[in-house]
């Protein structure tokens, strides 16, 4: 397994290492992972060595190339990479105009020092919680490759719980972060919505889209959003016990005991709080995502239908079919769900919720129980993160320690802008034993020291 | 009590196949003759979330 990215940076920094030699390690493991994982879609070799030889060069002239040195990690295939077309996972623009410049996200990373090797398997236009791509195939979960790794950003989620990468980016836009780290066993983070740039990435329901990225620790993920939101200094330990609750109602109707287990091992004595509506709130959500998806996407569905993947094409072409009046009505509703739910901070700091309600389905049977019912997972994966979207809060998935079994994973829930708050409590329950990533079995120690 | 108030015309998604490419060509396009019976389960789905939605439950 490759390091946290922060021991990496640190070994580049040092001399340690070359950021070449990172790099080949990098690209090494990924070509191993590209016959049978579904999880790249693109090896930027070219663009790897020259950007690691642009920070050995700076290290050589006694320059600091930044706090992700040499750290090689991949993106979503949806972000702008200079002199690439972005396809967003779709036939339909693999031959689209290249991109003039890369994503605001990317330039904020390669100013820091890191390393950008690949790019990385998804849902169609991030419409999924699966990662079952027409054109790339299904991205497999590492801890058993006959279930799936979770969408929309299954293969940015494969990569770093492989240990191949350790970090890559991804876009959340209901739960494609936060559903993908959890059935992988890996960190990842939905910012605060707008908190993170967005330029350069292609849209899929702008009202709830963000990016984030994934990570093997809670130290890594906060040197990553330090980096993307480009804060310079992150307060830590605001506060030295956050008042913690636990999500009932819906959130605890679907649950896997292991995850209730947890949260009562981490609070204890925290009152149980109903979030208001939250049905409903995930249905404006499924509503306004369809309406936003499908209108953005309507001209190319007349004309050429298909060429869209035949699972995302049916559900766009439903969702441009919603009148504007009940899209309207969802969006009223939002403004009064976020309202009541801002009031639940006034006595809470971090909310607890499980990220998915069961651990990866088989691919051959994606199914899962919700309320007593078999859905689709492809839909449904997203039950407990899409209300989170809705209220437009940070959630940080992390995954329950739990080696030998499948992963799941928790969300921490903070109001808005407090991320470093969730970072630290995760933190804290790390260094507790009750999170923390649980290797792939079979997984070595990767020496990228020669 | 407890009424349930129904969605108005102009807020109804689309149900069938016929509805819902007159709804396509409406907004200038045509829904693949393929397509049509993804499209409708699609709708389906939409609907009952719509129906969630709106309205909640009113006390009378």
């Amino acid at each position: 397994m490759m390091p946290q990215a922060i021991d990496v940076a640190a070994d580049v920094r040092s001399g340690r290492v070359m950021a070449q030699q990172v790099v080949s390690h990098a690209l090494a493991g990924l070509s191993a992972l590209v016959p049978d994982a579904g999880a790249v879609t693109r090896l930027l070799e070219d663009r790897a060595y020259r950007e690691a030889e642009v920070v050995d060069k700076k290290i050589a002239a006694g320059k600091d190339p930044g706090p992700l040195a040499g750290v090689p990690y991949g993106v979503k295939d949806l972000f702008d990479i200079v002199g690439l077309p972005n396809s967003a996972g779709s036939r339909l623009y693999e031959a689209a105009p290249a991109a003039l410049e890369d994503a605001e996200a990317i330039k904020r990373l390669k100013g820091a020092g890191g390393i950008l090797c690949a790019t990385l398997n998804m849902d169609e236009f991030a419409y999924g919680f699966a990662t079952v791509n027409a054109r790339h195939g299904v991205a497999r979960n590492p801890h058993d490759t006959d279930r799936l790794a979770g969408g929309s950003s299954g293969g940015s989620a494969v990569v770093v719980a492989s240990g191949v990468l350790p970090f890559s980016l991804g876009s959340d836009t209901n739960g494609s972060i936060r559903v993908p780290a959890s059935l992988t066993g890996v960190y990842g983070l939905k910012p605060t919505h707008g908190g993170l740039p967005m330029k350069g990435v292609f849209p899929f329901a702008e009202s709830f889209d963000d990016v984030g990225s994934f990570a093997i620790s809670a130290a890594d993920m906060k040197c990553q959003w330090s980096v993307l939101s480009a804060r310079s200094e992150i307060a830590t330990d605001q506060l030295i016990a956050p008042r913690v609750a636990i999500l009932g109602g819906r959130f605890l109707n679907n649950v896997d005991p292991d995850q209730l287990e947890a949260m009562r091992l981490i609070a204890a004595n925290a009152p149980i709080i109903e979030l208001p509506d939250v049905a409903q709130a995930r249905s404006a959500a499924f509503l306004m995502t369809a309406y936003e998806g499908g209108t953005f996407h309507r001209e190319a569905l007349g004309r050429q239908p298909m060429m869209f993947d035949p699972a995302v094409r049916d559900r766009l072409i439903a969702g441009a079919l919603i009148p504007k009046s009940l899209y309207e009505r969802a969006r009223a509703f939002r403004l009064q769900f976020r309202e009541q739910v801002a009031a639940l901070f006034a006595e809470t700091d971090i909310l607890l919720a499980p990220s998915t309600p069961c651990v990866a389905p088989l691919i051959d049977d994606p199914h899962i129980w919700i309320d007593g019912g078999l859905t689709p997972a492809r839909a449904d994966l997203g039950i407990h993160t899409q209300p989170i979207s809705f209220a437009g809060l940070p959630a940080l998935s992390v995954p329950l320690y739990r080696p030998g079994r499948l992963p799941l994973g928790l969300q921490l829930i903070g109001r808005p802008n407090s991320e470093p708050l969730l970072f630290d409590f995760a933190e804290k329950l790390e260094r507790a034993g009750i999170i923390g990533v649980s290797p792939v079995l079979g997984a070595k120690e990767g020496d990228y020291i020669a | 009590m407890v009424d349930r108030m129904s969605l108005t015309p102009k807020e109804s998604l689309p149900l069938d196949a016929d509805a819902a490419q007159s709804a396509a060509k409406a907004l200038g396009f045509v829904i693949a003759e393929p397509c049509l019976p993804g499209v409708v389960a699609n709708l389906l789905i939409l609907s009952r979330h719509a129906e969630h939605l709106i309205p909640q439950a009113q006390e009378k």
